[in-house]
């Protein structure tokens, strides 16, 4: 079935548009990736790269820092930007306002209560239980948005609801620090650095933490276009079509907490690449589309996970700067610029 | 009407103002201190003008008999001039031990009180002197209503001050000796620790002074975080020519991580593990990540747990967490004693860090 | 019914307000007032005589009043602790409730106020950026720095999304609360950012970031006086045309008003106000919005009533929030955790956002 309203002449161009940007995607990180892995403490060689990713046995130290620790956070920071680039354009058109995000609507910040109260009380829950309850307060913060998206139709207000979401998990994320006895407070300093956001700790085992959940997450995102298209819509429009409104609203956001909640138990609370990929995707595709954007914003937000990590990592070496810090000091105004647009036209909808 | 309401409630919305602030104007914030005869305890006469670490000078009118400490540095140097502080926060902390406390434990348990950043606990306790360390802050402002406040040096924690490493631990026993009149047993501890590391360093291998080191702190995310290169462990480690602090390019504050790829890149010889100052889950052979199984020192074996407190805070702590450096690092057939449990670590009467045979 | 009382004071003064709402309204009034200025009193009084460690004696309290010699020396120190802070929360409450006050006039949406704009964020932000840069500058000039820094901060947030909006359409009301809502959150985690630097004061800019009185005293409390006094001037000028905003741009215009400059000056008393406490204090959320709602039933929508009875009213709100912060040792009742739990004591907005979210959430649950 064709996406309604949109000729099919638009679809084509957008869909050309849409290669291209992968193409100029998988460039950018073929090329800054290289880099990435080339460039550290020692820094090695193109041709030991080539050696040590596909050469087989090489032990040297730089084969080995590649495969157990470069690779790994470079994986890292791609997967944990495509998980937030598709969880921002599942939430902005789910709820049909321009500057959903998930720090916005407060589902970082209670997976990161999560993991506040994991770090500072270290016996509390293995390693392994820790994306779940993530992913589990994730879903509490989605299912307020949800119930009370069915009455309120004004999408300014539903988003409201998530800011004082999210100041209330900020606010007991600090209260648990707070707490915190005397004895504890050395800890600290790790868990700044992940409430900025950092792919510093990345390893083999991390990432396999949190694929299970991507692998069902990320397809569920992809093939959710036509719903998106239809909440586009308006939720009468949708429920004209058949739609069962709520149910879908639900579902859609249960996949982007899927998204997120993992990624934040791993990497940290990243702000406003969610915000910023679908804006951008749709600059460069110039269609609103969601089956187009989608993949589009994964990719610009793999892109920009990776220009932030590699400001991070090697910008000021050895010092680390995570790669939150990017995100929130360039990310974070760019969006705003691009939000304004579509800020204007949603209040003219709203209003 | 409308226009003298506004100004009616323009006028009392500054009445109101100016009231507060000039209620708050006249009441006083100042501890008043009381203008006595001169005191003589020891060679120390009072009244006392003291520059502290923060670079103000105190005046102290009677001999404090109530010392409340903030900082943990403040109950060790106590300690070691034998005297036991009235209040501090710090009993509730189960690690310390007889170290810290050898002669008894404080009157008052600030935490009990309400805390240790709460001034009406100071209050209750009813001390008449608060130690802290610098840097000063907002919050002790209030505490200067209870009672006067004196910052002591916290190297390697706050270099804002001048002074660096061993000077700045030794002027803070110097500091507190004077403020409570115990100047002989102040020089004797300071001395005391010169004799203790002269000890240690005789008992050296030679190669000891090439010795690479980089304490760091326990973490399970693999990150490294190292200590100030300004810590007085390091400093004291050089001074007396038996090991060496890594040194980094990094940013050396104390909540930057270094890079792991750097860290490796810089290759101790020996990592001491420390665990803060909770050490009932330190166990340097459970941590496993990439960087970690390739350090050499970890594969030779060259870690050893902390638990003493190498990165703060005074000479009596410094001490037994050098003497657990070279137990582990020269081994027992070096001579140096091996120091046991830290925190009920017990000096010899002649500071000797070596086994008596 | 005719005039409403939201009309401008050009046609009020021509028209009586008659009808039974208009009378009604200014019985309620009458009553109200007086009332809410008696409960702040007696909270103010509460507040010094009731303590977690010791309480004060109210003869002490009138003896210190008084100026009479021979109180309790422990008694002084807890009066010269407690009287501030809770003088201090009763003028935070006050500006910080006027602030949202106008807010939500300037906006036409009752869910505005200024820490949802991003304001209280901007000068949190402001001030640990300067902590940060400037970690060792001696503390005389840390204290009338770090107010103007503070303001800056909360001023230059609202220069920045009011340019971001300013052409954005007709519907500007709900851009401003949505570009707020995202520059907030920029703020937000600049100050977060902030904790990478000042780890070890971690406690105090949690504080500070949640919004705390602890520790405040006579000198904080001058500085509070002394900076909100610019709000208060422009409060006094902005008032009278603040009503007419409420009605909608086309009817301000039409009745001659310079729509523009109107509206910055509404805004900027709500900055200042708002500047003027946050950066003593700490961003307190949720009073700017709780304390207009919760009058507004009772004394309608006049901006000339509705700001001093918020005022009131969110003098309340920050005095029982404060005492039930001063007064309540998480360790004590969570003891069963075992040595888990430290001895401090949580900043006071928590305990405001641990009545404020429900309070929100169903606000705007009910408006739909």
């Amino acid at each position: 079935m064709t996406t309604p309203h949109l000729p099919a002449t638009e679809t084509r161009r957008g869909t050309g548009r849409l290669l291209l940007l992968g193409a100029a995607g998988l460039g950018l990180v073929l090329v800054v990736g290289c880099w990435y892995l080339l460039k550290g403490d020692p820094d090695i060689s193109l041709s030991e790269l080539g050696r040590s990713l596909f050469g087989g046995h090489t032990h040297d130290n730089g084969a080995y820092l590649v495969r157990e620790v470069r690779l790994p956070r470079l994986l890292l920071a791609l997967i944990a930007g495509a998980a937030l680039g598709l969880a921002g354009t599942v939430l902005q058109y789910t709820l049909k306002n321009p500057i959903a995000d998930p720090g916005i609507l407060g589902m970082s910040q209670a997976a990161a209560f999560v993991v506040a109260l994991s770090v500072l009380f270290p016996g509390l829950m293995p390693r392994l239980v820790l994306p779940v309850v993530c992913i589990l307060a994730g879903l509490a913060t989605s299912a307020i948005l949800v119930v009370l998206a069915k009455s309120i139709r004004d999408p300014v207000r539903l988003l409201l609801v998530g800011v004082v979401i999210a100041s209330l998990g900020a606010t007991l994320t600090s209260a648990t620090i707070v707490l915190l006895p005397i004895d504890r407070a050395v800890g600290l300093g790790q868990f700044f650095g992940f409430t900025a956001g950092t792919v510093a700790s990345a390893s083999w085992s991390r990432i396999g933490l949190i694929l299970p959940w991507l692998v069902v997450a990320v397809p569920a995102a992809l093939l959710s276009g036509r719903a998106l298209n239809l909440l586009q819509l308006g939720d009468d429009m949708a429920i004209g079509r058949g739609m069962r409104v709520t149910r879908a609203r639900a579902l859609l956001l249960t996949c982007a907490c899927l998204l997120v909640a993992p990624v934040v138990a791993v990497v940290g609370p990243i702000s406003f690449v969610a915000l910023l990929s679908p804006h951008v995707a749709k600059v460069v595709l110039r269609t609103s589309n969601a089956h187009l954007v989608l993949p589009a914003s994964a990719v610009v937000g793999a892109v920009v996970m990776l220009l932030a990590d590699t400001a991070g990592r090697l910008l000021f070496f050895p010092t680390e700067i995570p790669a939150g810090i990017w995100t929130i000091v360039v990310v974070g105004p760019l969006a705003v610029v691009l939000a304004r647009r579509s800020v204007g036209r949603t209040s003219m909808e709203a209003s | 009407m409308s226009r003298r309401a506004l100004r009616r409630m323009a006028t009392v919305a500054v009445v109101i103002l100016a009231g507060t602030m000039l209620a708050a104007c006249s009441s006083s914030d100042d501890s008043s201190g009381k203008s006595g005869g001169s005191d003589t305890s020891g060679s120390v006469s009072f009244p006392l003008t003291i520059t502290d670490a923060s670079g103000q000078k105190l005046t102290l009118d009677k001999k404090p008999t109530k010392i409340g400490c903030y900082w943990t540095g403040c109950d060790e140097i106590l300690a070691s001039l034998g005297v036991v502080p009235y209040a501090s926060p710090n009993v509730a902390d189960t690690t310390r031990g007889s170290l810290v406390y050898p002669d008894g434990e404080p009157t008052k348990d600030i935490s009990k009180l309400g805390g240790e950043d709460n001034a009406e606990s100071w209050a209750k306790a009813g001390v008449d002197l608060i130690v802290t360390r610098g840097p000063a802050s907002p919050e002790v402002k209030a505490f200067e209503q209870v009672a006067p406040v004196l910052y002591l040096y916290a190297p390697g924690l706050d270099d804002s001050a001048n002074l660096s490493g061993l000077d700045a631990y030794k002027k803070n026993v110097e500091i507190m000796g004077q403020v409570t009149g115990k100047v002989s047993e102040a020089t004797a501890a300071v001395k005391g620790f010169d004799t203790f590391m002269t000890k240690l360093a005789s008992a050296a291998p030679a190669d000891a002074a090439t010795t690479t080191v980089a304490p760091i702190f326990q973490t399970d995310d693999g990150s490294y975080q190292l200590i100030a290169p300004t810590s007085p462990f390091c400093v004291a480690l050089e001074e007396y020519k038996i090991g060496k602090c890594v040194q980094s390019s990094a940013r050396n504050a104390s909540t930057w991580v270094i890079n792991g790829e750097a860290f490796l890149a810089l290759d101790p010889n020996w990592i001491p593990y420390m665990g803060g100052e909770d050490n009932s889950q330190l166990d340097w052979k459970r941590r496993s990540d990439a960087i970690w199984n390739k350090l050499t020192a970890v594969k030779e074996k060259h870690v050893y747990n902390s638990t003493s407190r190498i990165f703060c805070c005074s000479l009596r702590t410094l001490a037994p967490a050098i003497q657990e450096y070279a137990y582990h690092v020269w081994g027992p057939t070096s001579g140096v004693a091996d120091p046991g449990k830290i925190n009920d670590y017990a000096y010899t009467d002649d500071y000797s860090p070596l086994a008596s045979n | 019914m005719t005039a409403s009382p939201l009309a401008p004071p050009a046609v009020r003064a021509k028209a009586r307000p008659l009808g039974r709402r208009a009378d009604a309204r200014s019985r309620r009034w009458r009553w109200f007032a007086p009332t809410m200025l008696v409960a702040v009193l007696v909270l103010v009084v509460v507040s010094v005589l009731f303590g977690d460690n010791f309480r004060i004696s109210p003869s002490d309290l009138l003896h210190w009043l008084t100026g009479q010699s021979g109180v309790d020396p422990l008694a002084k120190f807890g009066i010269n602790t407690r009287l501030p802070r809770a003088l201090l929360a009763v003028l935070v409450g006050a500006a910080l409730a006027v602030a949202g006050a106008l807010l939500q006039a300037l906006t036409r949406n009752p869910l505005a106020s200024p820490d949802i704009i991003g304001v209280s964020q901007g000068v949190v932000a402001a001030v640990l950026v300067f902590s940060v840069i400037f970690p060792n500058m001696p503390y005389a000039y840390v204290d009338w720095i770090q107010p103007i820094c503070g303001t800056v901060g909360g001023i230059g947030t609202a220069a920045v999304i009011h340019l971001a909006t300013r052409k954005l359409g007709s519907a500007e009301s709900t851009q401003f609360i949505l570009i707020g809502i995202l520059v907030g959150g920029i703020l937000t985690s600049l100050s977060s950012l902030a904790l990478l630097f000042l780890g070890s004061d971690a406690t105090r800019v949690f504080g500070f970031m949640s919004g705390s009185l602890n520790l405040k005293g006579w000198s904080d409390l001058r500085l509070a006086a002394a900076y909100l006094v610019p709000g208060l001037v422009l409060l006094v000028l902005a008032l009278p045309r603040a009503n007419a905003l409420q009605l909608g741009d086309d009817v301000a215009l039409g009745l001659g008003q310079r729509l523009g400059r109107d509206r910055l000056l509404v805004l900027g008393a709500s900055v200042l106000l708002t500047a003027g406490a946050v950066t003593v204090v700490g961003a307190l959320s949720f009073v700017g919005l709780m304390a207009p709602h919760m009058v507004r039933r009772m004394v309608g929508s006049d901006l000339r009533r509705l700001v001093p009875a918020s005022a009131l009213m969110g003098a309340v709100i920050v005095l029982v929030a404060d005492l039930a912060a001063r007064n309540i040792q998480p360790q004590r009742y969570l003891s069963g955790l075992g040595d888990a739990i430290g001895f401090a004591y949580l900043p006071t907005g928590l305990y405001l956002a641990v009545l404020g979210v429900p309070f929100m959430i169903s606000l705007i649950w009910r408006r739909s």
